[in-house]
């Protein structure tokens, strides 16, 4: 009796059963593959970067996605229970016990349980090896990656299982004898007087969230942005109030009240099907308020993560190319045994090049624009500039001849500082002023004590110093070849020699020495001069982070993308038994399929279309509070946001179809 | 002839489980008639006037209105005329319970984009005859059975159909408000020449019927014919009730 009760259930919502079967069993499945790639032996002996660094962060996200499928998988396995209130209820008029039905209710969701974990299990021992490969892939890695899964980790796996699937069904257990405890539904009637205020404050909260957003943007691009004042602080808790807060009560109130007010219209409501499908759609958005609300919520968090993360995995390859714009540079102490090095190797040099530099004393504001400091700096002339390959320049903002250029380090430039105005004060040489900034280093950022300026030839050879160098610099055709042995022989020229800065109350009085690297009697006042710097290692370290993060995104992305896309099909396709007898009511007194169909299709877009506008203008908002104008969030943003709103879209356009299909399937 | 129905058949179930709810049954109606269908609980009335309102398609055969064969319109078609020409009164009265009584009954007016004054001095009229005024702005559910029905069937006669099928339309009504219904029942159906096909197990309900088919087994067992006085007729179809269950046969009209 039991098992005909379970299996008439299944098969009568087997659409919706088979969503959520499908979507846990896509959490559970890459739960395992996280957990079996942190006890990888080919990732922790071939990774070293996975040993230091990657696998706890792994194990991290792993324990932070259970958590979160955990909440899922228990919060969605309550939409069956709930659809099933009728007939629960009808087994007790017909004599059924509580404890029975409980135990129905129980055995329900262990069977459903259970095929989700079985199929989950089954997902990650097939797609483990995909997904390994992938990872490696991603990160750049030529290994053969291995499936493998330990005996103890299968069994920690089983017995993760067993526990989550007796938690589940014990819950959904509780949730079935409280149905039958209480008998009648907690009638939750708002008044609708009452949303009348709460929809205002609702558009007023959102309106003036927004509104503090745009001033405070406004006031960014005017004045800059210099550190986190307390206002500022109240301004960004008040918007993220406004926005959470005020889409909450625009969902309760003002949509309820505004579908109230097109059905008092009566041209519109007297219309076709305009008056059905106003108070159906209001009283579909009342049931769903709070799942609608978590989507959005949800979506926007969504949509600014991916914006801010493809915003730091830009900064970084921008960050890589300016600081590594070359493949092997040297300077005049390290050059022979260097060129050396490469000539041993197998290394197809492609150019080669060098320039002249001298370096000296400069007095510049610090960042608080308050304290003049004094460091090394270097220059190099217009012509060795321009002699520089092609490739080098390429970030770098144009000068003419007669124009100074300031190639700094960083994130400055970065930031949108890119057409800020630098003033340096040159030991023994006119003060130097310039609002051109660049980024790209030649020879790269490690080369440099300090920041160099581009200047005039004739600034150049008139700057007064004793200390010049000769950097060299080459490209190889696919990378160098250099054996781990020749880049250990190499290590020993890491530092070539020591700059000193003896600072004085008056920079003229200052002076600049050059010592020999002594790591033992490093001062406060020394500043490293290195001996070469090789791109390999950090392209190798780069490409490892950055496929590494782009791997995770990805997965918690698309995870993410099912679970809310999920819920709200799930919420569109679990009517309850008065929904479905409406819309029988509708065809019988002659209502076609395609005027039916016209609301399912509007109910769908009700679903999807306003969480995901009102997510994109929050997350636009906020966005923009990141947006610094020079290097502008927008283009990332949109670029993410057009992304997911296809996917989004997509799964929208499923859900209808499917919605659809049950609808016509149970009104004909 | 407004409705000719042929040789329709309709099963429920699969194979072994099959229920044979109607077996080849042929039927015609004239326009203006008001033919009642009678017989024992599950003999098949409801099925029968589902599929000749169009509510479900028979596994055989043909239902032909107004020359236009049913069977084979479009879902959209068969909406449109439906929505036209027909109106019906369930005997578990298909009321929309998320709209109130005014908008339950204006409802097919409003699918056909009926004007606003239309839609007004009809439901005015129909409220009025109907007494059923005070419900108006009422939720469905804080009616009574009875209350449901006169909404339902103020809902079917509001765009004047020219054809009404009521399934068991004075089952839940009381003898007055059944008597209400019914009287306006004949009114529309001599006035306006409205033809009218209900299923009932009502005798005083049937005896209003100008013909009477009774159905048992999902077969037409007979047919009884209103020569005008409605006492003999109800006599007639209460001796046909009592045959159909079992009681003698005597008392049945020659006429049959």
């Amino acid at each position: 009796m039991y098992l005909k009760i379970i299996r008439r259930s299944l098969a009568k919502m087997h659409d919706s059963y088979l969503i959520y079967i499908l979507s846990c069993s896509f959490a559970i499945g890459i739960f395992s593959i996280l957990i079996s790639l942190t006890n990888n032996k080919i990732m922790k002996h071939d990774v070293s970067m996975w040993r230091t660094s990657l696998m706890p962060i792994v194990f991290s996200l792993s324990l932070v996605f259970a958590v979160s499928a955990f909440i899922y998988m228990a919060y969605v396995g309550g939409f069956f229970i709930k659809q099933q209130r009728h007939e629960f209820l009808t087994f007790q008029k017909l004599g059924m016990s509580k404890i029975t039905i409980t135990i129905i209710g129980f055995l329900q969701t262990l069977v459903i349980q259970f095929l989700a974990w079985v199929l989950g299990i089954i997902e990650a021992l097939i797609f483990q090896k995909f997904f390994g490969m992938l990872l490696l892939y991603l990160m750049h890695v030529r290994i053969n990656f291995t499936a493998y899964l330990r005996v103890n980790s299968l069994i920690t796996l089983l017995q993760i299982a067993g526990y989550a699937i007796v938690a589940f069904s014990l819950i959904n257990a509780v949730r079935t004898y409280r149905i039958v405890r209480n008998n009648k539904p907690k009638q939750r009637k708002v008044n609708f007087w009452l949303r009348i205020p709460a929809g205002t404050l609702g558009i007023v909260l959102f309106v003036s969230a927004l509104a503090v957003n745009i001033s405070m943007f406004a006031s960014f691009e005017d004045y800059g942005f210099n550190g986190y004042t307390d206002r500022i602080v109240i301004q960004i808790i008040y918007i993220l109030f406004g926005f959470f807060f005020g889409t909450y009560l625009i969902y309760f109130g003002f949509l309820p009240v505004l579908l109230t007010i097109l059905q008092k219209i009566k041209r519109l409501s007297y219309s076709g099907l305009n008056m059905f499908s106003f108070k159906y759609l209001k009283g579909r958005l009342k049931r769903n308020t709070s799942v609608l609300w978590f989507v959005t919520e949800l979506s926007a968090m969504a949509l600014m993560l991916l914006t801010v993360c493809y915003f730091g995995y830009q900064l970084i390859y921008d960050n890589y190319h300016s600081e590594y714009p070359f493949a092997l540079t040297a300077n005049s102490d390290t050059v022979d045994d260097v060129r050396d090095t490469i000539k041993n190797s197998k290394t197809k040099v492609k150019k080669e090049y060098h320039s002249k530099i001298k370096t000296t004393l400069v007095s510049t504001l610090d960042p608080s624009g308050h304290i003049y400091v004094q460091r090394p700096a270097s220059f190099m002339s217009y012509s060795e500039y321009m002699r520089l390959p092609d490739k080098i320049r390429a970030s770098n903002p144009y000068i003419n001849p007669k124009q100074f250029m300031r190639i700094g380090f960083g994130n400055d430039e970065t930031f949108g500082f890119s057409d800020h105005k630098v003033e340096w004060n040159v030991k023994g040489a006119k003060k130097i002023t310039t609002r051109k900034n660049g980024s790209s280093f030649p020879y790269g950022g490690g080369m440099f004590a300090g920041s160099l300026m581009i200047v005039p030839d004739k600034y150049y050879k008139n700057l007064p110093t004793k200390v010049t160098d000769t950097f060299y610099g080459w490209y190889f055709k696919h990378g160098d070849k250099l054996s781990k042995e020749q880049v250990k022989q190499l290590d020993k020229h890491r530092y070539a020699y020591i700059v000193n800065v003896e600072a004085k109350s008056s920079l003229e009085d200052s002076t600049l020495t050059i010592k020999k690297y002594n790591q033992a009697r490093m001062g406060e006042n020394d500043y490293i001069q290195s001996g070469f710097v090789r791109q390999e290692s950090a392209k190798r370290h780069l490409n490892q982070i950055v496929g590494f993060f782009i791997f995770m995104i990805t997965i918690f992305s698309i995870a993410l993308l099912i679970a809310l896309g999920s819920v709200l099909t799930l919420r569109i396709l679990l009517r309850d038994d008065h929904e479905w007898r409406q819309l029988r009511t509708l065809k019988k007194i002659g209502v076609s399929n395609r005027e039916i169909r016209s609301i399912v299709l509007s109910e769908n877009a009700l679903t999807f279309v306003i969480p995901i506008v009102f997510a994109i203008m929050q997350a636009y908002a906020l966005i923009l509070l990141a947006d610094n104008g020079a290097r502008p969030l927008r283009n990332e943003f949109i670029m993410i946001v057009v992304s997911y709103v296809i996917l989004y879209g997509i799964i929208g356009i499923i859900t209808y179809l499917i919605s659809w299909r049950s609808v016509k399937r149970r009104i004909n | 002839m407004q409705i000719i129905v042929k040789n329709i058949a309709k099963d429920y179930g699969k194979r072994l489980n099959a229920v044979h709810a109607i077996k080849d049954i042929s039927l015609e109606v004239k326009k203006g008639e008001f033919l009642g269908i009678m017989g024992p609980s599950g003999a098949g009335k409801s099925t029968l006037l589902n599929m000749i309102s169009t509510n479900e398609r028979p596994d055989h055969g043909q239902v032909i209105i107004d020359d236009i064969d049913m069977t084979q319109l479009h879902d959209r078609e068969l909406a449109r005329y439906r929505r036209n020409k027909m109106g019906f009164i369930y005997q578990s009265f298909e009321l929309l319970d998320s709209l109130n009584v005014k908008e339950n009954i204006i409802l097919p007016l409003a699918l056909n984009h009926a004007n606003k004054k239309l839609i007004e001095s009809r439901v005015k009229h129909l409220n009025y005859l109907l007494n059923i005024e005070k419900l108006s702005k009422r939720n469905v559910d804080d009616l009574s059975l009875g209350q449901r029905q006169l909404v339902s069937a103020a809902r079917a006669l509001i765009n004047n159909p020219e054809i009404l099928f009521a399934d068991e339309p004075t089952g839940s009504l009381d003898s007055k408000s059944a008597t209400i219904l019914l009287n306006y029942m004949q009114v529309i159906n001599q006035r306006e020449n409205a033809t009218i096909l209900m299923a009932t197990h009502d005798a005083f309900t049937a005896s209003y019927c100008s013909r009477v088919v009774f159905i048992k087994d999902g077969t037409i067992f007979s047919e009884i014919v209103n020569s005008g006085e409605r006492e003999d007729f109800f006599e007639q179809i209460i001796n046909m009730q009592r045959t159909i269950g079992g009681g003698s046969y005597f008392n049945v009209s020659e006429n049959n």
